[in-house]
């Protein structure tokens, strides 16, 4: 890497800039959730508001079933988390250790499902549904997202770093395959499992599309619907409501995040046995 | 204890066959080392007697029982790996008591077990640390100490000190020996290493291209090498060897047979004079190069025969430059065309020699 004064200079601005692009829409949303509605509107446009207006998460938690949608959310995310695991763990470990027939051929049928947008199936998948009679349920939600081909391969690449001759000690030491991933494999992939954890937490917390498609009423609609439909409360919008709206969504994520990041770094990184 | 059958084992991978028709016994209680260099199969006969590999043809007895199709841990045996294959993410405690849990080992014994093998490695006081905070010889430690909890009737050491750095490496071999004196048990180990070879086993098995070269005590395979591959592979450095043409002052005592001739570096000697001596081959030679090892030292020469190696403990030669290297004629050893040993050469010197009662 140059290491001239210059380029660390301009690194810096560099990186800073980044920063602002980032953070400022970011900061504009905490800030315009304590404003009042006067305050949204006036230009120059204030940062700091006069008065924290507390009230406006009040009115966006009372605008609609709220809880309602919390707890969809919540029973949706969790069941997504568990049933990826469930699915995950298994066909890595089986791409990652075994040979069978035809092993190149379902990994590249996993690869091509990581690579098709899910705009463009989920008419199919939603025609699907409708047959099985679960549309606008919340297994409608959880269903299609029960496995995860991006959470396989980065799991198989995870399993595919350990040594093999830990595996046979293992298994010298009377250890079933089941022993050998749970006492083994999982615990070094830790870092990489949490990561699955937090990109599908994340992905599927804050979807909007998917549920958007599968739901019509109350009943198993998800936060992100709820937010997004504060915008249309008595015709105009009270960006200072949605905001916090919007705020309370992320609320958990920023959470998450703020205890997990170093897990997430950690990650990429591999850290083996010597 | 026990003892160990192969029986005319063959192994191919992908037509390749890298084990060649081995049959062999390992005694019971014996230290027996498998060396040769890297390819020879060694590792592979050790993966065949584990289970991790399932041999193409042959059988594999073990204590008397056939284990062929048995599971890697039905098999009674416990291995050392070249990297220890500690499980990372478990203590030290952790790792000794996995076999033991598998084996629903009750949790009382299991603690008593483990307190007296920590007490035999000396890891008493690393009982609770993770392997990456554990030095390369405490890992060998723990990685011993978990084989040695389970009380197998073979142990299988692939290469397990290859990891070490030199000094480390004297003295677990050392460790070894030790442990293999006080368990009994029969161990199998495997070594490209000929020093950890010579002096570890009781008997070793030189493999070269997945055939047995030569399996003897250490000793024997040093002074009767059984052909040319063993006699080059073990010594330091090694034989030289020579074709018979190349010693024409030879040709009429040379058996017909006899194809290759070698002499040990050792006994070999240098001067700077020609001494004549009876019985000797006196060949003028220059000194390539020299390195003193301190109780040592190994000349290269260059001579009509071609370029060798001699070893003395005496220095007689202290710069480069020309001399007289001696070849004792009793010291000699001939080979046949296919490389085999001939029987120890018999020169009517040495006929009389005996007769007169002197040598």
């Amino acid at each position: 890497m140059n290491s001239s004064p210059i380029f660390k200079i301009a690194n810096g601005i560099g990186l800073v800039l980044l920063f602002i692009i980032f953070a400022v829409p970011f900061v504009w949303m905490a800030s315009t959730a304590f404003k009042s509605l006067g305050e949204t509107m006036t230009f120059p446009p204030v940062w700091i508001p006069e008065t924290l207006q507390w009230q406006n998460f009040v009115e966006a938690w009372n605008s609609g079933p709220f809880l309602k949608y919390f707890v969809n959310s919540v029973v949706v995310t969790l069941l997504i988390l568990i049933l990826q695991f469930a699915t995950i763990i298994p066909a890595a470990y089986a791409f990652a250790r075994y040979e069978f027939p035809l092993k190149n051929f379902f990994f590249a049928l996993t690869m091509i499902c990581l690579m098709i947008p899910s705009q463009l199936i989920f008419l199919p998948v939603y025609l699907n549904l409708s047959s099985w009679g679960i549309l606008d349920t919340i297994w409608g939600l959880i269903l299609p997202f029960a496995t995860s081909a991006f959470g396989i391969f980065l799991l198989r690449q995870s399993f595919m770093q350990v040594p093999e001759e830990l595996l046979e000690a293992a298994r010298l030491d009377d250890a079933s395959e089941w022993q050998i991933i749970r006492k083994i494999m999982l615990p070094l992939a830790k870092p990489v499992l949490i990561t699955l954890a937090l990109f599908s937490f994340i992905a599927h917390w804050n979807d909007y599309f998917w549920p958007l498609v599968m739901t019509t009423t109350d009943q198993a609609r998800t936060l992100p619907l709820g937010i997004a439909m504060l915008r249309q409360v008595e015709g105009g919008a009270a960006w200072n409501v949605v905001m916090a709206g919007n705020l309370l969504l992320v609320l958990p994520i920023l959470v998450i995040f703020f205890f997990a990041q170093k897990h997430i770094i950690r990650a990429f990184v591999y850290t083996g046995v010597k | 204890m026990a003892e160990i059958r192969l029986d005319n084992i063959s192994k191919t991978f992908n037509g390749d066959q890298v084990v060649k028709n081995i049959s062999l016994t390992i005694k019971d209680g014996s230290f027996t080392v498998l060396v040769g260099p890297s390819g020879c199969g060694k590792s592979t006969i050790l993966r065949m007697l584990a289970g991790f590999e399932q041999q193409t043809e042959g059988d594999i007895w073990i204590d008397g029982k056939r284990v062929n199709d048995l599971a890697p841990s039905k098999r009674d045996i416990a291995m050392v790996f070249q990297n220890y294959a500690l499980y990372p993410t478990m203590t030290v405690k952790g790792n000794i008591e996995f076999g033991l849990a598998n084996r629903k080992v009750p949790k009382k014994e299991r603690n008593l077990l483990i307190a007296e093998i920590a007490e035999i490695v000396g890891l008493s006081d690393h009982l609770d640390k993770k392997p990456d905070k554990l030095s390369g010889g405490q890992r060998q430690r723990v990685a011993l100490a978990r084989a040695m909890v389970k009380k197998p009737k073979v142990f299988i050491l692939d290469e397990p000190l290859s990891n070490l750095d030199a000094k480390l490496r004297t003295q677990m071999r050392t460790e070894l020996i030790q442990l293999h004196e006080k368990l009994g048990t029969t161990f199998v180990y495997v070594t490209h290493d000929q020093v950890e070879a010579m002096s570890m086993g009781d008997e070793i098995i030189i493999l070269n291209k997945g055939v047995v070269q030569q399996k003897a005590a250490p000793i024997d395979v040093y002074q009767s090498p059984g052909n040319l591959f063993a006699a080059e592979f073990i010594g330091q450095p090694p034989m030289n060897v020579f074709k018979k043409e190349e010693f024409h002052e030879l040709q009429d005592a040379l058996p017909e047979a006899a194809a290759y001739i070698g002499f040990r570096p050792e006994h070999a000697g240098l001067a700077l004079e020609s001494a004549h001596v009876p019985h000797t081959i006196e060949l003028e030679s220059e000194i390539l190069t020299l390195e003193t090892l301190g109780a040592e030292t190994v000349y290269k020469v260059k001579n009509r025969v071609g370029t060798m190696n001699i070893r003395s403990f005496t220095a007689p030669v202290s710069k480069r430059g020309k001399c007289f290297a001696t070849i004792p004629m009793e010291k000699l050893y001939a080979f046949g065309a296919d490389q085999t040993a001939l029987p120890a050469l018999d020169f009517p010197f040495q006929k009389e020699a005996a007769l007169n009662g002197v040598r």
